[in-house]
């Protein structure tokens, strides 16, 4: 057992650390990749910086998680390539990957890799907002946000650090089960800095060099500011959401800047400026779609049906849109437990059993929209298997057994390579003969 | 009755009232129909296992440390299979390492979704790590039909999910600990106990491979990542899972470590 020490020694001992790790603070004063007259040499920790971004890179291979679409990749390349200035795109390789994650996101690593979310894609509405969503990311690299704030980050670990080890006593880390522990350090230094933002100003900086570039492009820029009210139109956005809500200024008054530097003429109005709306949408359409059924499969419901709603204003005769409405009313009838621990998240509550009981209670509203939505879908698109598995799941819930089977039926025939064929044959032989 | 007496009555009272509830709560969750499922899983396959090892250091704390994860990574399937087939389980790995992952891009993140909803669904199930066994008992989390993808892959009723969250210290880190220590120890006359500087938690589910059911769950602490600790890890957490018994045979080299 650890023995007891006074509080006047741990005193002792995190003042002596304290000036013992003044000194080795380290810069956080830094030129951008685009000043000529600076002479860049990497130091240690930067170069550290860049192997750790190749590593969390490898990871989202490694996982899966990049979309490989040669069409989307050319899109986003070509949008992206415009945007990056010379000077820094002869000093770093800039590379644009999407991310299978419906979360609304994006982010820059340190080595010049820029990564943007499926769901940050599905929810702009043209190429004007994602070059100021490019650009904004552009700029944290070439400005090297993620190093500076890195050895802030540093400099702050190593005093804590001191303070930390005094205050648990001696006592042995691990102590009594990591899980504690874990808890506190489960993110990577990386992932922390090129993820989780950098700070209000840093952010409200990256937001004005993102426009410059972006308008230097030939864009919009009165495009700019709508793009946060587009991030806005999901209600709610809890921490399921991605950081670039969480350590950002508020969408309202990152629109409100922008504006105001527009009618500053800091940067340039162009009201003629590119928009590509239409082209926006063709690039990234299936993208969309896979969008809400990663939501469907993280359950996140609430969130799909937002997602596939706002879809189908758009493209209100679209049969697959209409199915992914359905699944999502579907998919909250089935499972009210994990529709409320969702609500519960997004509205920053503890999940109560209470919750899922009381939407519980709402099941039979939420499949009379799903069957409505399905039979909708098979209207518009009559040789949709899918829908059919919708119904027959629906029919079987309800213990209506016969059109149960019938419609499963249907789905097992029309499809070859049923993936759940295991599970919808279980469904079957519950059903009886 | 004396004072002493209803002391010592207190006492033992208490004592029994401590060992009722430690009998009485569990770390282990179990489908309300867990026996008469599990009767039907004839065969199970171990999944790849979700591997997470964190570096705490000195200078800020959460470096991944890929190499020790792959190490793991790759050890733990055959191992957590070896120890089913010990306790009389059909299992044998579920063919997902990376060669069988090699350009099928839409499989591997199938596998990283399937791994994602069997956090979430343990995350849930784990809200409080002992649970009354009433309540333990009748746990209903679900991975969906998701899995039949890798259930009739793998020709199995049974899938076996294993987690691992890891922490090792850095180097400097265990110096600077043994260099405070002493300095406390000089300071206070106090001397603390050693740190062991590596700990992992390991979280193990089994799923049905046609509903998606998590049939039984457990999970613990193995206080460093050699192959001997973690296979004393599994082979108690499995414990309960599997209806056989275990078969004793030669583990003597089995028991060296990974490193080696």
């Amino acid at each position: 057992m650890p023995t007891p020490v006074s509080f006047r020694s741990r005193l002792l001992v995190v003042a002596l650390y304290a000036s013992a790790t003044a000194w080795s603070c380290a810069s956080t004063n830094l030129a951008p990749l685009t000043d000529p007259a600076a002479r860049l040499r990497a130091d240690k920790d930067e170069v550290r910086l860049w192997s750790e971004s190749d590593d969390l890179v490898r990871e989202l291979e490694r996982k899966g998680m990049i979309v490989e679409d040669p069409g989307l990749q050319a899109y986003l390349d070509g949008v992206g390539s415009k945007l990056v200035p010379p000077l820094a795109g002869g000093r770093l390789r800039f590379r644009f990957l999407v991310i299978r994650d419906p979360t609304i996101n994006a982010f820059a690593l340190a080595q010049g890799v820029i990564c943007i979310h499926s769901g940050m894609l599905a929810r702009l509405e043209n190429e004007a907002q994602l070059a100021q969503v490019l650009g904004h990311e552009i700029s944290h690299t070439v400005l090297r946000h993620q190093l500076r704030v890195h050895r802030g980050l540093e400099n702050r670990e190593a005093g804590a650090n001191v303070v930390g080890a005094v205050l648990a006593s001696g006592a042995a880390v691990f102590a009594g089960g990591a899980g504690a522990d874990l808890a506190s350090i489960l993110v990577g230094a990386t992932y922390a800095t090129s993820v989780r933002g950098y700070g209000r100003d840093l952010e409200r900086d990256a937001d004005r060099q993102g426009a410059l570039l972006a308008a230097g492009a030939g864009y919009r820029v009165e495009e700019f500011p709508k793009l946060f009210m587009a991030l806005n139109e999901i209600d709610d956005p809890g921490w399921l959401e991605g950081f670039f809500y969480a350590d950002h200024p508020s969408n309202k008054s990152r629109a409100r800047d922008i504006e105001s530097l527009i009618r500053s003429g800091a940067i340039p109005s162009r009201p003629d400026g590119a928009v590509h709306a239409e082209q926006y949408r063709q690039a990234t359409r299936r993208l969309a779609l896979e969008n809400v059924e990663l939501r469907l499969a993280a359950a996140h419901y609430r969130y799909a049906l937002q997602e596939a709603e706002i879809l189908l204003r758009r493209s209100p005769g679209d049969a697959q849109v209409q199915y992914l409405v359905a699944e999502a009313h579907r998919r909250i009838a089935e499972d009210p437990e994990g529709a409320a621990r969702e609500d519960a998240m997004r509205h920053r509550k503890e999940y109560e059993d209470s919750m899922a009981k009381e939407l519980g209670q709402h099941s039979a509203a939420e499949r009379e929209s799903a069957r409505s939505g399905f039979r909708r879908a098979l209207e518009l698109d009559p040789s949709l298997a899918r829908a059919h598995r919708g119904l027959g799941l629906l029919a079987s819930e309800e213990g209506k057994y016969g059109e149960a089977k019938a419609e499963l039926e249907i789905y097992l025939a029309s499809q070859s390579g049923v993936e759940d064929r295991k599970y919808i044959e279980e469904v079957l032989r519950k059903a009886g003969p | 009755m004396s004072g002493r007496g209803a002391s010592s009555q207190r006492l033992v009272s208490v004592g029994l009232l401590l060992v009722a509830c430690s009998g009485c709560s569990s770390t282990m969750r179990k489908a309300p129909d867990f026996e008469e499922r599990r009767a039907r899983i004839e065969s199970v396959a171990v999944m790849p296992a979700d591997v997470e090892v964190l570096e705490h250091a000195f200078k800020g704390s959460g470096k991944r440390l890929r190499e020790d994860e792959e190490i793991v990574r790759l050890n733990l399937v055959s191992m957590a299979a070896r120890v089913l087939s010990e306790q009389g389980v059909d299992a044998r790995k579920a063919n997902l390492d990376e060669p069988a992952l090699k350009e099928k891009p839409e499989l591997r993140f199938k596998l990283t979704q399937i791994q994602e909803a069997f956090a979430r669904e343990m995350g849930e199930a784990y809200e409080k790590e002992t649970m009354r066994r009433s309540k333990a008992f009748q746990s209903r989390h679900s991975l969906g039909s998701d899995v039949n993808v890798f259930s009739d892959r793998a020709q199995v009723d049974g899938l076996l999910f294993v987690r691992v969250k890891g922490v090792r210290e850095s180097e400097g880190q265990r110096k600077f600990g043994l260099f405070l220590d002493t300095l406390i120890g000089v300071t206070t006359g106090a001397w603390p106990d050693p740190a062991s500087g590596e700990a992992a938690v390991v979280q193990i589910g089994l799923v049905d491979g046609t509903t998606g059911d998590v049939l039984w769950s457990d999970m613990g602490t193995a206080m460093n990542f050699d192959g001997m600790s973690m296979e004393k890890t599994i082979e108690r957490l499995t414990t309960g899972m599997t209806p056989g018994k275990r078969k004793v045979n030669e583990k003597k080299e089995r028991n060296q470590s990974w490193k080696e």
